[in-house]
């Protein structure tokens, strides 16, 4: 977060992802030679699981990101209150809880790939034409369609993701207190 | 545990590109680092949606208990 005013170059930055770095290399060095990992590595050999994982990842940093700046933007740049920014929010959110109880039935009928590059491709597509409009003559009728479609969007990747991830374990690799998924 | 690892580094990246771009000093100069930092978490999910394509096809096994029925390891990469 402090990567321009302190400078991507200053110790504080290079320190701090330099530790970021050397702490995952030691867990994952541990849990090579533990005898019950938390996180068996070999899972990762499974396709659906570190594919998943990584999907699960890229999902997650997009929609956050979103939530984090969408109802910023509604506030400071469109100047709502707090109150009419969630309200109009809801198109996108919405999409949560009708689309992906839906794909989650539908996953187990067609797998989850369909769904995964269909759905993080509308996140992407949706996301895209936000960035594209995204200028001082903005306004909220604008904002509505595109919300939408990422909202569809990633309302089909994460209940796809999530199946594919847990789905690729067998039973006996599940149950360990802080279980690897999502 | 992927989706907080994700949930933070997507907000970090796109905060520090929104803060090299623009400020919340005015709703232009907000615009100006929010068009940049939604167009890197674009990013991610085009990203998201080349690595999906990765994932093994439908599983045979889909119609059993989701959870055991793959056999995990070498089953999942089959075609």
């Amino acid at each position: 977060m402090r990567g321009n005013t302190a400078g991507w170059d200053s110790l504080e930055i290079v320190g701090a992802l330099a530790a970021g770095l050397l702490l995952v290399v030691s867990f994952i060095a541990r849990e090579l030679r533990a005898a019950e990992p938390m996180v068996p590595m070999r899972l990762f050999r499974s396709r659906a699981f570190s594919a998943g994982n990584a999907a699960i990842f890229l999902t997650f940093a997009s929609l956050f990101g979103a939530v984090f700046f969408f109802a910023q933007m509604l506030q400071t740049a469109l100047g709502y209150g707090p109150l009419d920014a969630g309200l109009r929010l809801m198109p996108w959110t919405v999409t949560f809880i009708t689309v992906a109880p839906l794909v989650g039935s539908l996953v187990d009928r067609f797998g989850e790939r369909p769904f995964m590059v269909g759905g993080l491709f509308l996140q992407a597509l949706g996301m895209g034409w936000i960035a594209l409009i995204a200028d001082p003559g903005l306004t909220y009728s604008e904002f509505v369609l595109p919300s939408i479609v990422a909202g569809v969007g990633v309302s089909m990747a994460i209940p796809s993701a999530q199946n594919s991830v847990v789905g690729s374990f067998s039973l006996e690799e599940v149950g360990r207190p802080p279980a690897p998924t999502a | 545990m992927m989706r907080e690892l994700g949930g933070v580094f997507g907000v970090a990246v796109a905060a520090a590109f929104f803060a090299g771009a623009g400020s919340y000093a005015s709703p232009d100069g907000f615009l100006d680092g929010f068009a940049p930092a939604v167009a890197v978490l674009a990013g991610f999910s085009a990203v998201g949606a080349i690595v999906a394509l990765a994932l093994p096809g439908r599983r045979r096994t889909a119609e059993t208990a989701p959870v055991g029925a793959v056999p995990a390891l070498e089953g999942a990469g089959g075609s």
